[in-house]
């Protein structure tokens, strides 16, 4: 096949996307609100493209790779079931989708809420979140946002836990962050009455005098499973979060991980609930990784210091390149 | 020994059919191998195979029409060696190109005595597709030793025959048989007419 033919994917306007992973303590409750997730999946796929042209299948297998599969190809036959599964402690699955005129992206992120939804116990074999992977998410006007439901609570931007959030009832719902577009809604934000107790831009302190601050700190990380995906958010967010706390400005959070033998990663926050993730994130033994945080308002070394103790608490298994500082640890 | 090739839509039966005629061929004592390939890379078809009771090998994560052409043809080389089937049968992809697989199982160097592709067209659907990828329907069915109508079971009045008239307009002489492979309605022809 020569570079410039198109596949039959591309002819015929299709995609396929999937995931693969294990749901604890499966039983027939299990296999119906998977069933579900299969039918959620196919009225959005009719929602988007108007009908259901290809199929939704999922194999859910014992270890010996028996069990069962389900299949959805129209919505009014409804999910087919073939073979049987008696209730398993630990059951592994492939979730798959092939159809046409969808978005392959937002395919996949529909099928992982489908997924989530179901409220079943269940791990995936690929970092979990892909939320994170769609530059194009926002939220429009008028639209629920689900993405606050699920688990990513770390996302959420209010510090005080006792304040109750009045972000997603107030008239910004068309409020979103693409990536590299700078965000000007503070600005409007403040002057239409700020009622947000962090908001930096509302203690009448001058940001644009105060001298940005670009800490770069290197290293190894290794053994990078699936889940270290949501250490190294959970890393990027304590550091986020930490700056507010000191009353800094927080500009960009990044996180640069390179294997040996696989392509590069990046991991950018640019803001407390939008972080991007460029390129597939690796699972290997070792990679070198380069987090870079650019924020206003904070002391450089107490950035240093507080990103080494964040990879520290997320329990990454990682080692920083440089001389020792004065607090001991191995950081410029 | 015979390659059997199952082109056909996403959805339209392909791997319920495949299941039949595997049955079919082993009634008949005859070694079968069946090949099956998922453009995801999250193969189902397998498993669905197993759960039925059925060997499969899986091809996942690209067409071997044309991304997986290569290893189309190495699994092809390897059933040959290891199995020495009768038959072989072939389920592409939904989204493949049925004559470009049969191409590259010409090229493959097996020693097949021939080798057929099956049309698979869905009753239910027919409407959907032929409005959304009419040219693609068409070029997957062009090459097809016989089209097979199927899920002839969920078929409203009227329905078998216009669909039966569009196939018989666009591939005159090409021989149609409506069928439900999952009820096994008319089977018994589609038998008849394979080796």
């Amino acid at each position: 096949m020569s570079e410039k033919e198109q596949t039959s994917l591309e002819i015929a306007g299709g995609c396929a996307v999937g995931f693969t992973g294990s749901i604890s303590c499966y039983n027939a409750d299990a296999e119906a609100r998977f069933s579900k997730a299969l039918l959620d999946v196919g009225k959005w796929v009719v929602a988007e493209s108007g009908t259901l042209l290809g199929h939704i299948k999922a194999a859910i297998v014992k270890e010996d790779g028996s069990g069962i599969t389900l299949n959805l190809t129209d919505l009014e036959n409804g999910v087919e079931h073939h073979g049987r599964l008696e209730p398993q402690e630990k059951v592994n699955f492939s979730f798959m989708c092939a159809v046409l005129d969808v978005d392959e992206h937002e395919l996949k992120h529909a099928m992982w809420h489908a997924l989530e939804d179901t409220g079943l116990d269940y791990t995936l074999d690929e970092a979990p979140c892909h939320c994170h992977d769609h530059d194009h998410h926002h939220h429009h006007d008028g639209e629920e946002c689900c993405c606050h439901d699920h688990e990513h609570e770390h996302h959420h931007h209010h510090h005080d836990d006792d304040d109750e959030c009045c972000c997603h009832d107030h008239e910004h719902e068309h409020h979103h962050h693409h990536d590299g577009e700078e965000c000007g809604c503070h600005g409007h934000h403040h002057s239409h009455g700020c009622h947000c107790p962090c908001c930096r831009y509302c203690q009448e302190v001058d940001l644009e005098d105060m001298e940005a601050c670009d800490v770069v700190l290197s290293g190894t990380l290794s053994d990078l499973k699936p889940e270290s995906y949501m250490s190294i958010l959970e890393a990027m967010d304590a550091v986020w979060d930490w700056i507010w706390t000191k009353e800094g400005v927080p500009e960009c959070v990044e996180v640069t991980i390179a294997p040996e033998d696989s392509d590069w990663a990046i991991i950018t926050m640019t803001d407390k609930d939008f972080t991007l993730l460029e390129g597939k994130f690796p699972t290997c033994a070792k990679a070198a990784f380069r987090l870079e945080c650019v924020a206003v308002g904070v002391c450089e070394h107490e950035i240093k210091h507080r990103v080494f103790h964040a990879l520290e608490d997320s329990g990454l298994k990682s080692a920083i390149s440089g001389k020792k500082c004065c607090c001991g640890h191995d950081h410029d | 020994m015979y390659v059997y090739i199952l082109g056909g839509f996403l959805g339209s039966g392909k791997t319920t059919l495949l299941m039949k005629l595997a049955s079919m061929y082993t009634r008949r004592g005859e070694k079968t191998a069946l090949l099956v390939n998922e453009s995801g890379e999250i193969g189902v078809d397998g498993a669905t195979l197993k759960a039925e009771g059925y060997d499969a090998i899986e091809l996942p994560n690209g067409c071997i029409c044309c991304s997986l052409s290569g290893t189309l043809q190495s699994a092809l080389k390897n059933i040959e060696r290891d199995i020495d089937p009768d038959v072989i049968i072939v389920e592409p992809t939904g989204l493949a190109l049925p004559h470009k697989v049969k191409e590259l199982v010409r090229v493959s160097m097996i020693d097949a005595d021939e080798t057929f592709i099956i049309g698979v067209a869905d009753v239910q659907r027919f409407e959907d597709l032929i409005k959304k990828k009419e040219e693609f329907f068409t070029m997957q069915m062009s090459h097809a030793d016989f089209v097979l109508i199927n899920k002839s079971d969920l078929a409203k009045e009227g329905q078998i025959e216009e669909i039966t008239a569009w196939i018989k307009d666009k591939f005159p002489g090409k021989p149609i048989i409506p069928i439900s492979a999952k009820t096994e309605e008319n089977l018994d022809k589609v038998y008849e007419l394979m080796r």
